[in-house]
């Protein structure tokens, strides 16, 4: 039927990525934040981050191996320039174009990098252009006796 | 031996089933689904849709039409395509897995389109006999709205109180006041809280309705489980996977068995039942009854008359685009339901040539920041596309008549991938175009009061979300299908309830009735034979 989730023996051994790839893929986190310059509180974040990592890898194994990339492709942009941010801005400006889209830049882009920019904003990157509610985002619900949850027609 | 069974497993089979079983836990109910289940309410699955917006439903919709390179499903044989494919779902719970909730009532001149205008076929009552399941249905569905809304007269509040104007309303709404256009709140089918106790989780306006990740907008699967894992009905039974193929019947007047396939055994099945109620959705409903032939019923069951799948009805969803120089209020997708509809052409005066209604829709203003930043633009950039050229879009949602040579049929040497027979829709309606021209006058107004200027020409959108009237009520058997209760005309324990039953549609979307005549059904049925 539909459902993409493979049960399998292995199911409840579920595999989770390496300390050292988490902590990369923390970095990298972060770094949207700094590259955009994104205000939000990060707090929780970190564990958020996790549940959305064993959520992709629940889905797709093959998430394992995108995440353990990225950490090696972040590691090599890294030894290319002098300054951290340097290789995120280059990771995160990246356009691959012809002939590039199987390279290992491109597939971490796609896989890693996009995706992560889309929970960021979804935790609360978004805020910092304007909204007050986001896709993705859990606003809350509306109720009488509390402010809503998006900005009204005539909320200044 | 079944006490009743229920061929479908939407919004219609569930609000029913629940009905009749809270008359008689004991009630004897098998419902049968030709789909599968999708799961609901999983946070993985929902991570995929915010990601990717590929949905875990999507292989339950119809193909495309066939093309020359690509098989496709189903046929479109009139003038006018009227796509299924994302217009319904083969699975657990129907098509309530993916719809929008929209909830609002037909006025009382929709039951009586046909004295008023000529057009089409009148209800046989009037909105004051559905009245009181309009209220039952707006609880049951756990409908957000404005008790106060003057639109149509009510005797019970909604369960929950109205989603106020987003900011991106703002500017329709303001442009609606100076051209004197009348509007409300979206009465929208999100769950709140309430002093009554509910195993489903409050709206928490997280922006993915499509696939809500705590089952806040109603999904019929939710309720079916519910029936059965938290209450005690012994004898409720559902089969997926359960292709009905045609209904048996003894001498002319009484239906007493319902053949299926089962999709994973292959085996043939009957299931001899006191009452067969039909509820898989306007189209297959139709199908159903005109493949269930024999000596008596020659044309198919209640077809005597050729009135089964004729009178197709949708509505064609009207799509204009606008452009603003600028965004000055940041205008932003916030939530991703309409919070503004204008019924205010949703009138009498309106009806002879088509009621329509004026949405302000979620892409309003689509900016996309997460695709900015994918692209790589810089904050500045981002900020600069934010407060920049703006584009807009309003919808239009239009009543059409019934027509009897539009239709649905059955195409017998096809099968879709849930083993169905796949369906011929033939629509035609060479009166539209003066309708769209017309509406198109007074999105213009707005768009001028909105000081935005309007791109090209609306798309107009055929699709059959919204099928109706293939099966539909009438007092005279000559006119319809079924009776006042749902009857089919001629058959003492055979129902069909679904849009199909619709006479008319006015202009807004059905759900809403449809639960309303289910929960009818229910009380009809408890009353005439008991539960089940």
């Amino acid at each position: 039927m539909y459902q993409k989730r493979v049960q399998s023996a292995l199911s409840a051994r579920a595999p989770s990525a390496t300390a050292e790839v988490d902590e990369a893929m923390w970095a990298l986190f972060l770094a949207i934040g700094d590259y955009w310059m994104l205000t939000d509180d990060v707090t929780g974040y970190r564990g958020r981050l996790q549940a959305f990592m064993a959520n992709r890898i629940s889905l797709d194994v093959g998430y394992l191996g995108y995440y353990a990339l990225a950490a090696q492709v972040v590691e090599e942009l890294q030894a290319d320039v002098v300054a951290p941010a340097a290789a995120y801005a280059r990771l995160f400006t990246a356009r691959p174009s012809g002939g590039e889209e199987d390279s290992d830049l491109a597939t971490v882009k796609a896989k890693v990098v996009d995706e992560f920019i889309t929970w960021r904003l979804a935790l609360g990157g978004f805020r910092d252009f304007g909204a007050l509610n986001y896709r993705g985002y859990f606003g809350g619900a509306n109720l009488s006796d509390e402010p809503v949850p998006y900005r009204t027609r005539n909320a200044d | 031996m079944v006490g009743t069974i229920i061929v479908g497993s939407g919004v219609a089979a569930t609000a029913l089933a629940q009905r009749l079983l809270e008359a008689d836990p004991s009630a004897s109910i098998l419902i049968l689904e030709a789909g599968g289940r999708v799961k609901t309410k999983d946070f993985a699955l929902w991570q995929e849709y915010l990601l990717t917006r590929n949905l875990p439903y999507e292989s339950c919709e119809d193909l495309p039409f066939p093309t020359r390179d690509k098989r496709g499903e189903n046929a479109h044989l009139g003038e006018i395509e009227v796509n299924l494919n994302g217009a319904r779902l083969f699975n657990y719970g129907g098509s309530t897995m993916h719809w929008g909730g929209w909830s609002l009532r037909l006025k009382p001149e929709d039951f009586e389109l046909r004295s008023r205008t000529g057009q089409g076929a009148d209800w046989p009552y009037g909105y004051d006999v559905l009245e009181p399941y309009y209220g039952e249905a707006e609880h049951y569905l756990a409908v957000s709205g404005d008790s106060a809304d003057p639109t149509v007269r009510r005797s019970r509040a909604f369960p929950f109180p109205h989603f106020p104007f987003t900011r991106e309303d703002s500017l329709l709404a303001d442009a609606m006041d100076r051209l004197g256009i009348s509007y409300g709140a979206m009465p929208i089918a999100r769950r709140g809280l309430s002093d009554v106790p509910s195993r489903h989780a409050p709206c928490q306006t997280t922006g993915t309705c499509k696939y809500c990740p705590f089952g806040a907008r109603y999904v019929a699967s939710n309720y079916l489980d519910d029936l059965r894992a938290w209450n005690d009905y012994p004898n409720l039974e559902v089969r997926l996977g359960s292709v009905v193929e045609t209904i048996r019947t003894t001498g002319r007047g009484r239906a007493v068995s319902v053949v299926y396939r089962d999709r994973t055994s292959r085996e043939t099945v009957t299931v001899d039942a006191d009452r067969i109620v039909v509820a898989g959705g306007a189209i297959e409903s139709a199908k159903l009854l005109q493949r269930s032939v024999s000596a008596e019923w020659p044309k198919g069951i209640g077809n005597d008359e050729d009135n089964v799948g004729a009178y197709l009805i949708t509505h064609p969803f009207l799509i204009f685009r606008g452009k603003r120089k600028s965004n000055e209020l940041r205008l932003q997708p916030e939530m991703d339901f309409p919070t503004l509809v204008s019924r205010h052409f949703d009138s009498p005066k309106e009806q002879a040539k088509g009621k329509y209604i004026i949405v302000n829709p979620v892409t309003t203003a689509p900016i996309d920041l997460a695709r900015q930043m994918r692209l790589g633009r810089s904050r500045a950039e981002i900020d600069g596309y934010v407060t920049g050229e703006m584009t807009m879009t309003l919808n239009v949602l239009v009543e059409v008549f019934g027509i009897k040579d539009n239709r649905v049929s059955n195409l017998t040497d096809r099968r879709n991938r849930f083993d169905m027979l796949e369906t011929g829709v033939s629509y035609s309606n060479p009166a539209w175009k003066i309708r769209e021209v017309e509406i198109g006058e007074v999105v213009a107004r707005l768009w001028d009061e909105m000081g935005a200027l309007q791109l090209g020409s609306p798309s107009v959108s055929w699709r059959a979300d919204h099928a109706a009237s293939t099966c539909r009520m009438s007092r005279d058997p000559a006119e319809g299908v079924v009776d006042a209760d749902l009857k089919v005309h001629g058959m003492e324990n055979l129902y069909v309830v679904s849009n199909g039953c619709f006479p008319a549609l006015g202009a807004v979307n059905p759900t809403l009735t449809l639960t309303a005549l289910a929960l009818k059904l229910g009380d009809h049925l408890v009353a005439a034979g008991g539960a089940g």
